[in-house]
């Protein structure tokens, strides 16, 4: 059951767990972060702090957090370690244009029509930047693309 | 376009293998494309660049993995405690469907039988308000009177016949006929033979006793004899009882009176008990009416109604001796005498009785 639920996306096993409070699906998705959760937490143990203490108390968190969840899982977790340490967020996180296009694009799915759609808006976008970033993003996507 | 392709989060051997620089080209430019916008991955990869948190990192890698593995996969112990809640919602939902379930049962059971309950009075107190009994038979008699057909087979059809028609039928012909034999004796014989069969089978019948019979000589037998068989009493249709009736009254007013015996009341009630096999019709309630008017002491009403029998049908010489039985309890024994005489010198049925009861007041 456990190598099944694995198998699965984040957005299917955030369903399963809010539809049907299925704990092996929070665990699985839990596990499938506990290293990053371990390596973003390494930084703020202490002797105030310790792992036997933050770690739990923080996946404990997470869990709690995840039936209302609806968006990314990583980007909940980093929000969840910042409060906890009492950090702030870098930049304050993306603009909302950002997030309702990669929105859009997530729900394209397999919808061709809706991909090349969303393909031709951003062709429009890409072609308004001035020639420098033009130059750093092409650089970036097509030099280095398989 | 790499925009559509989904890029999780490093995994533990990505995150191993990049520090090792053991990634191909591409696995390296996926992973920093997903580094540009997962601050996780990014702050992750920043803190394992020294050196000092690899080991500290793998080994609470290890055991948080080992700890969540044991507090949300396959325990069975831990969930024991959220499911808590659900089941006893759903025993409580079960608990509450059940009682409604039995409320409403109850509910339905309960109107059944009010409604049950209910009809049953209704059904006692319709039968108790029920008109008696006792006007039931008049209503028969009625019923089975109505029909002109069947009242003019049997021959003891009177009453209720007003409101038969006459014209429509071939009846009329048939009774008119034995009407003319009744009147005219001389005729008899010819209407007899004009007279269908079935006419001929009633003539053998007990009421025999018609009113034609007083009317004629006691010495005159053969002629009694033909109109006994050519009028036999239920040939008579309203219109002949409407125009024999004041006829026949005043005969019986102006006979004279004569000092005769009068029998006993105990005789009276045998023929009405065998007449009470045979269907009921208007002569048997008028007989049996002013039999009980003659019981409670209501003579002139029992005479008045004798007199309606005295001239006709079955009952003519009982209701004329029973007439002068009245007569006599009445005080009026001169007529009583005078009747009996009558009775006991015609060859009736009753001459025997009309007899002693003469020697009686005698």
């Amino acid at each position: 059951m456990h190598l099944q639920l694995n198998n699965l996306s984040d957005r299917e096993l955030l369903l399963r767990f809010r539809k049907f409070r299925e704990r092996e699906a929070a665990g699985a998705l839990l596990d499938r972060y506990s290293h990053l959760l371990v390596a973003v937490c390494l930084p703020g143990l202490d002797a105030q702090h310790p792992a036997e203490t933050v770690l739990p108390e923080l996946t404990h968190r997470m869990y709690e957090q995840l039936s209302g969840a609806n968006g990314k899982v990583n980007e909940l977790l980093y929000g969840t370690v910042q409060q906890y340490f009492g950090r702030t967020r870098k930049g304050g996180g993306y603009q909302p244009a950002i997030r309702e296009l990669e929105s859009r694009v997530e729900l394209s799915g397999n919808n061709p029509i809706e991909k090349m759609a969303l393909a031709g808006k951003l062709e429009q976008a890409l072609g308004r930047l001035i020639p420098e970033d033009m130059y750093l993003l092409g650089e970036f996507y097509r030099n280095t693309s398989p | 376009m790499r925009i559509f392709t989904p890029v999780r989060c490093l995994n533990r051997d990505q995150i191993k293998r990049y520090h090792l620089g053991q990634m191909t080209d591409v696995e390296q430019h996926l992973v920093e494309h997903h580094l540009i916008e997962c601050d996780l991955c990014h702050d992750a990869l920043q803190t394992l660049e020294h050196p000092s948190n690899l080991q500290s990192y793998q080994q609470l890698s290890t055991q948080l993995s080992q700890y969540i593995q044991k507090e949300y996969a396959t325990s069975a112990a831990v969930p024991q405690r959220p499911l808590k809640a659900p089941v006893a919602k759903l025993q409580k939902h079960t608990e509450r469907r059940s009682f409604a379930d039995s409320a409403q049962s109850y509910f339905w059971t309960v109107v059944f039988l009010a409604f049950g309950g209910g009809g049953i009075y209704l059904l006692q107190q319709h039968l108790k308000n029920r008109p008696p009994l006792s006007t039931l038979p008049l209503r028969t008699a009625d019923a089975l009177v109505l029909p002109a057909p069947r009242g003019a087979e049997v021959g003891d059809f009177q009453p209720a016949v007003v409101t038969q028609p006459q014209a429509t039928q071939p009846e009329p012909i048939l009774i008119q006929a034995k009407y003319s034999t009744r009147d005219t004796p001389g005729n008899a014989t010819a209407a007899l033979n004009a007279l269908p069969p079935a006419d001929t089978a009633q003539k053998k019948k007990p009421p025999v006793k018609d009113s034609a019979v007083p009317k004629l000589p006691p010495a005159d037998t053969n002629a009694r004899s033909a109109v006994a068989q050519a009028a036999p009493p239920p040939a008579e249709t309203p219109k002949e009882q409407q125009k024999e009736q004041p006829k026949e009254e005043p005969k019986e007013e102006k006979a004279p009176e004569k000092t005769r015996a009068a029998a006993d009341n105990e005789n009276e009630p045998a023929p009405a008990k065998s007449e009470a096999n045979k269907p009921a019709n208007g002569d048997d309630y008028v007989f049996r009416s002013a039999m009980q008017y003659q019981q409670q002491g209501d003579y002139n009403e029992a005479i008045n109604q004798y007199r309606r029998l005295s001239d006709r049908g079955k009952y003519a010489e009982r209701a004329r001796y029973n007439m002068a039985i009245c007569y006599r309890d009445k005080g009026q024994k001169g007529k009583a005498r005078r009747m009996l005489k009558d009775i006991a010198n015609s060859e009736g049925a009753m001459k025997s009785q009309a007899q002693e009861a003469l020697s009686a007041m005698n």
